[in-house]
């Protein structure tokens, strides 16, 4: 678990600045410089700030444990510090909070030059011991880039013309049929999940053909991914018929795939729920599938025809797609809705896969398991191919 | 081994990784590709693309363009297609089922390899005997699902009398056509069942017969006596090397693993030595971008040297064999 390790011989780098007998300035000053931080010590992490303030406090997102932890000072020094147990290959996200006087800010950790970005802004983050960025997410310069190209359509169903940005693999050719992927946030995905990045690699490596994907966008997620029905008859009667039309796409609905994450979750598996057997592959990631068993849910309002949703399907489940890939990071509160929601679609005779992370509710996250997810969902031609 | 096949002391025969630049494939060919054909068959829709051609540093237009050949076969002969799809079916379920069994027999080996010697008993190395017999028993399971695939094959070619098929034997009887005044063939890698689909529907080992042949990867893969996938990482699943079938059979005395350094876990001693063992005493050779096997003469050679897996579990530069 993630917690606060004690502190005397522990035989951290920090327990010896902190019990060395007339420590002096330079002994901090030294220190600082003489490590990285945060500092890993096999499961432990030490966090350090210097500044003359009043407290300074870890904020994370962290779901079990209080989403501060107070950092300790050096008695007469402006120099904080904070030890975490964090499990092995944990990515945490976090900021610091520092109070002066009346005063209280949110900043990403001076010390620490890595960051992850969301819709929101920056944290910084922190790898467990044994975490490393995947190298199918990082660009690689001998890969071959598949190209973007955009799509207008407008919804009669929604009232409104959406653009869709279009992947197309490398050596596209038009002669070939192609799978076809639909996500949702695709933005978000491509800019924070560097969704075409990793499709460039692995298509590369030939772990997932060579596929189409379009990358969708709501105005207002919130509405449009709630299990809201105009959102799956966009996807259904208007999106996948312009996709046929202007691209060639496999037939079939082993060949059509849904993602989508949080919220983005619930929309591909609403759609899906309202045209059964149409999208046979889902990747669903951190799924807000949110429910209650007896009274009222304390999710908010936003929540409600979610709930309403997945109420109604743990009453009756079936079965709606082929295969279903579902992932979800122990960190985030919805750890509990997808453990719950497991044994519900494996009762339907779905073919699903889950997988559980050491991470949180985060974009990067969900990149870390589009590998596993993609090539099980469609297994590329690794085995038979060899250029 | 194919029993049709061309005999090895009748032709020459090199083997090459994945081809990403013209470089060793010049040196190879020494500028000789006046006389010169390719099969690509195993790039399926880009077979014969000139740019990819030229990236290898092959010219375009002498390709035999087999995959399109096949189509066309296809769209001509109806039963064909329908009897050929039947077969791929298959073979796929096949293979699932030659998995099922690999699995169980690959586990029993790996747990027997690396049972202790226990010194209490009188004989320390009692689990030798065992290790060899549940390696007896993986290349059991390997001989067995190539031998069932070409009963398969064999079955389905005489039931559709490939040879008497019009538009297959037109094929055919073009393709020799061209290979008049060839020399050399080139067969590029690829999807290594298509090709292996496309060289039995138009008897490429035939053709081949005194020419002198360059195969890369996958074209490396399927003139072989025994066709070997594998892959120590893939995203899912336990990654044993598979036997997909018997190859064509054009050379004897190599198993190709082209870009092995890339697709093997090379530092891993265990699994370099399982794989060297379940082939032995054929070599498996890593064929990486920079690195040939050149049949000629009557022996094998590799005139800046080739990697070899041993069955101890590491690799090793050689040049003769």
């Amino acid at each position: 678990m993630v917690g606060v390790p004690t502190l005397p011989n522990s035989g951290l780098a920090i327990g010896a600045l902190v019990h060395k007998p007339d420590r002096t300035a330079a002994d901090i000053d030294g220190f600082v410089a003489a490590h990285s931080f945060p500092l890993i010590e096999g499961r432990n992490c030490t966090f350090v700030f210097r500044g003359a303030v009043d407290s300074v406090k870890l904020r994370h997102w962290i779901y079990g444990l209080a989403s501060t932890q107070d950092f300790q000072s050096l008695p007469g020094t402006d120099f904080w510090y904070l030890v975490l147990e964090l499990p092995e290959r944990s990515r945490v996200e976090y900021k610091l909070e520092i109070a002066e006087g009346p005063n209280q800010r949110l900043i990403t950790d001076p010390f620490n030059d890595n960051y992850a970005h969301d819709p929101f802004g920056s944290n910084s983050v922190v790898h467990g011991h044994g975490y490393e960025v995947p190298d199918w997410s990082e660009e690689d310069p001998s890969v071959r880039p598949g190209m973007m190209t955009e799509l207008r359509l407008h919804s009669h169903v929604l009232g409104t013309t959406k653009q869709v940005g279009i992947y197309l693999p490398a050596r596209f050719r038009p002669s070939r049929r192609y799978p076809l992927l639909i996500v949702h946030d695709g933005p978000d995905y491509i800019r924070f999940s560097r969704m075409k990045v990793v499709l460039d690699n692995l298509i590369h490596r030939l772990e997932i053909p060579g596929m189409i994907v379009a990358f969708t966008h709501a105005e207002d997620r919130l509405q449009e991914y709630a299990h809201h029905r105009p959102h799956a008859d966009f996807l259904a009667t208007e999106l996948m018929p312009q996709l046929e039309r202007d691209f060639p796409l496999m037939k079939g609905s082993r060949a059509r795939g849904l993602v989508g994450a949080s919220f983005g979750a619930v929309a591909a598996f609403s759609a899906a729920y309202h045209y059964p057997q149409h999208f046979g592959r889902l990747l669903l990631q951190s799924g807000s599938f949110a429910f209650s068993d007896i009274g009222e849910h304390e999710r908010g309002p936003l929540f409600d025809p979610v709930v309403e949703f997945i109420n109604e399907y743990r009453r009756e489940p079936k079965a709606i797609s082929d295969k279903i890939f579902m992932s979800c990071g122990i960190y985030e509160s919805l750890i509990y809705e997808n453990r719950s929601f497991l044994p519900i679609l494996q009762s339907t005779g779905m073919d699903i896969r889950y997988t559980e992370s050491p991470d949180g509710h985060n974009w990067e996250n969900w990149r870390d398991r589009l590998r596993e997810g993609l090539s099980w969902l469609y297994p590329g031609p690794l085995w038979m191919v060899y250029e | 081994m194919n029993a049709e096949a061309t005999s090895v002391a009748d032709i020459q025969i090199t083997l090459l990784g994945p081809q990403s630049n013209g470089e060793l494939m010049g040196r190879v060919l020494e500028g000789n590709t006046d006389r010169l054909a390719t099969i690509s068959a195993g790039w399926q829709e880009r077979e014969a693309d000139a740019d990819e051609l030229a990236v290898m540093g092959l010219p375009a237009d002498v390709d035999l363009e087999l995959y399109h050949r096949s189509d066309a076969v296809m769209a001509a002969d109806p039963d064909y297609r329908k009897a050929h799809r039947s077969l791929q079916r298959s073979l796929r379920e096949l293979r699932r089922m030659y998995n099922v069994r690999l699995d169980h027999a690959m586990a029993s080996w790996s747990t027997l390899m690396d049972w202790p010697v226990n010194e209490d008993l009188a004989d320390p190395h009692l689990a030798r005997p065992e290790q060899e017999r549940a390696m007896a028993a993986v290349r059991a399971v390997d001989r067995e699902h190539a031998d069932r695939v070409q009963e398969l094959r064999d079955e389905f070619e005489a039931a559709m009398g490939l040879a008497e098929r019009e538009h297959v034997r037109r094929q055919r009887d073009e393709l020799a056509e061209r290979m008049n005044g060839v020399d050399t063939v080139v067969v590029t890698g690829g999807h290594v069942v298509v090709l292996l689909n496309r060289m039995r529907l138009f008897d490429v080992p035939a053709l081949l017969a005194g020419k002198s042949v360059v195969a890369c990867s996958a074209g490396a893969m399927a003139l072989a006596p025994t066709v070997v996938l594998f892959h120590d990482t893939p995203p899912w699943g336990p990654g044993h090397a598979e036997v997909l079938e018997h190859g064509m059979g054009l050379f004897d005395g190599v198993i190709p693993l082209p870009d092995g350094s890339r697709r093997l876990a090379l530092s891993d001693a265990r699994r370099v030595a399982r794989l060297a063992q379940r082939f032995e005493p054929t070599p498996c050779l890593v064929l990486d971008s920079n690195s040939q096997a050149r049949f000629t003469r009557g022996h094998w050679e590799s005139p800046d040297g080739v990697l070899r897996l041993t069955t101890e579990g590491t690799s090793e530069e050689i040049r003769q064999w």
